[in-house]
């Protein structure tokens, strides 16, 4: 149970990293 | 405070630690930008840097983190978040060179500044570092010397890859974003002095010996150890520890074992241990007398955390020990809640403690379920494996008032997950200890 709750977890920070990321950049970007 | 705060606040405090270097690049007074794949790289790069240098938190067996997760759920976060930071950390070269193929010229290890090199040195190193760790089992490295490498490896990795942000110095050029790269490694630093240094130095003062090495069934043994100068520690059933035994508690060669005995008893530990791999092969053979060193108690499995009316407990061969000093312990306590044990074993005379286990029985409100591989012509119980047909069974009518408890070896745990869910159990009551972390 708690395996899954982690698999999400991880999941969730993967795609907020690539969102995060994107955004940020996108804001900086010229 | 609750359990469920407490992790919730340190998932929070992790996301936080994660995404720093975004905050600050954007909160931070921050230089003129540049076009956005240049700007999205570099982005994934300090989010690389961050999850990679976090990985040291984990695996400092914290305390207080180890007594909000299990710890083969922080094992398994370390596996992953660091498969996510190479990731991350070669996306960074790679979306430079496809967004602007001219980065390329400063790619070639003989020309490159060191700005550059120091930074493509960081990524070949975490491949190795990681490659190495998932790799591990299918190349047969040794354990040992692969986790003693893995350590240096990882501090290698990590300084090469503050020498390259401070060397290109365009997100530290800022005060609040120097701090931040300075504030976040010494953070790390701290995680790595407290589980090198303090830790150890306080097992130092606390050595046990080794009293006894019974043989148990199944090619196991029972390692009895009592406390030397000091009362000993106290744990909870189903908890483990990190022994160094005859080694230095500075050593970094140390192995994860549950404790077998009651929790009840004070100043004495057990320890069961299976022929497994290299190292506890060798176990046997230490002698009455050696001092071992232990760092523990670990882990949140067992009734002590998930309080109920009754348990029902799934073990897997030398998977038992932990459910073992459950066992032992409860009888101890005069416990007289009903509880149900399934345990797979491959033969009858491969019964790690069976013999106990029916004294057990006797003393507790306890069933036992023997599921054997291989049985014997004349065995009337059960065969094969725990499957749903077999919880099915035995299980209580009502399902959701207990709590489940399991452990064994990983495809075992796999297995019987699925069953559990099949037979109706609730997943939220299903507690598991895998004994294959690293």
């Amino acid at each position: 149970m708690i395996r899954q709750y982690s698999i999400r977890f991880m999941a969730a920070i993967i795609a907020l990293a690539i969102i995060l990321s994107a955004l940020v950049a996108r804001l900086q970007a010229r | 405070m609750k359990l469920s705060v407490k992790a919730v606040l340190w998932l929070a405090l992790y996301c936080l630690m994660i995404f720093a270097p975004l905050l600050i690049i954007y909160i931070g007074p921050r230089p003129a930008g540049r076009e956005f794949w240049r700007e999205f790289a570099v982005a994934l790069g300090f989010i690389g840097l961050s999850l990679m240098g976090l990985q040291f938190i984990p695996t400092a067996r914290l305390p207080f983190l180890s007594s909000v997760f299990p710890m083969d759920t922080i094992y398994f976060v370390h596996h992953a978040t660091s498969l996510a930071s190479l990731g991350f950390v070669f996306a960074h070269p790679l979306i430079l060179i496809f967004s602007n193929p001219n980065f390329a010229q400063f790619f070639n290890p003989a020309t490159s500044p060191w700005r550059v090199l120091s930074g493509l040195l960081a990524v070949a190193f975490a491949l190795i570092l990681i490659g190495s760790s998932v790799l591990r089992k299918d190349l047969k490295v040794i354990y040992e010397p692969w986790r003693m490498t893995h350590a240096l490896i990882s501090v290698v990795t990590l300084a090469l890859a503050l020498i390259h942000i401070f060397k290109v110095d365009y997100y530290t050029a800022m005060p609040l974003q120097r701090l931040l790269w300075i504030a976040l490694p010494l953070l790390w630093l701290a995680a790595i002095v407290y589980a090198r240094g303090i830790k150890p130095a306080r097992m130092l003062n606390k050595p046990y010996e080794l009293k006894e090495v019974r043989p148990e069934r199944n090619a196991s043994w029972t390692l009895a150890l009592a406390p030397v100068g000091h009362a000993g520690i106290t744990f909870k059933p189903g908890q483990f520890a990190w022994l160094a035994i005859e080694r230095s508690p500075f050593d970094i060669r140390q192995h994860p074992f549950s404790f077998s005995s009651s929790a009840e008893r004070k100043g004495w530990l057990e320890f069961t241990v299976k022929e497994l791999g290299d190292f506890t092969r060798t176990v046997k053979d230490v002698k009455p007398g050696t001092r071992i060193f232990v760092d523990g108690p670990y882990g949140t499995f067992g009734p002590d955390f998930h309080d109920a009316p009754s348990y029902v407990f799934l073990a897997g061969g030398v998977g038992i020990t932990p459910i073992m000093s459950t066992l032992r312990t409860l009888a101890d306590r005069g416990d007289k809640r009903p509880l149900l044990l399934f345990y797979g074993s491959p033969s009858w005379e491969d019964v790690i403690y069976r013999e106990e286990i029916e004294e057990l029985e006797k003393r507790l409100n306890l069933k036992v379920i023997h599921v054997l591989e291989h049985p014997h012509h004349e065995w009337q119980g059960e065969k094969g494996f725990i499957t749903t047909a077999v919880l099915d069974y035995y299980l209580p009518e009502d399902r959701t008032n207990v709590e489940y408890f399991m452990c064994g070896p990983l495809p075992m745990i796999q297995a019987v997950e699925r069953a559990l869910q099949k037979a109706g159990v609730p997943m939220s009551h299903v507690h598991s200890e895998r004994y294959e972390m690293v």
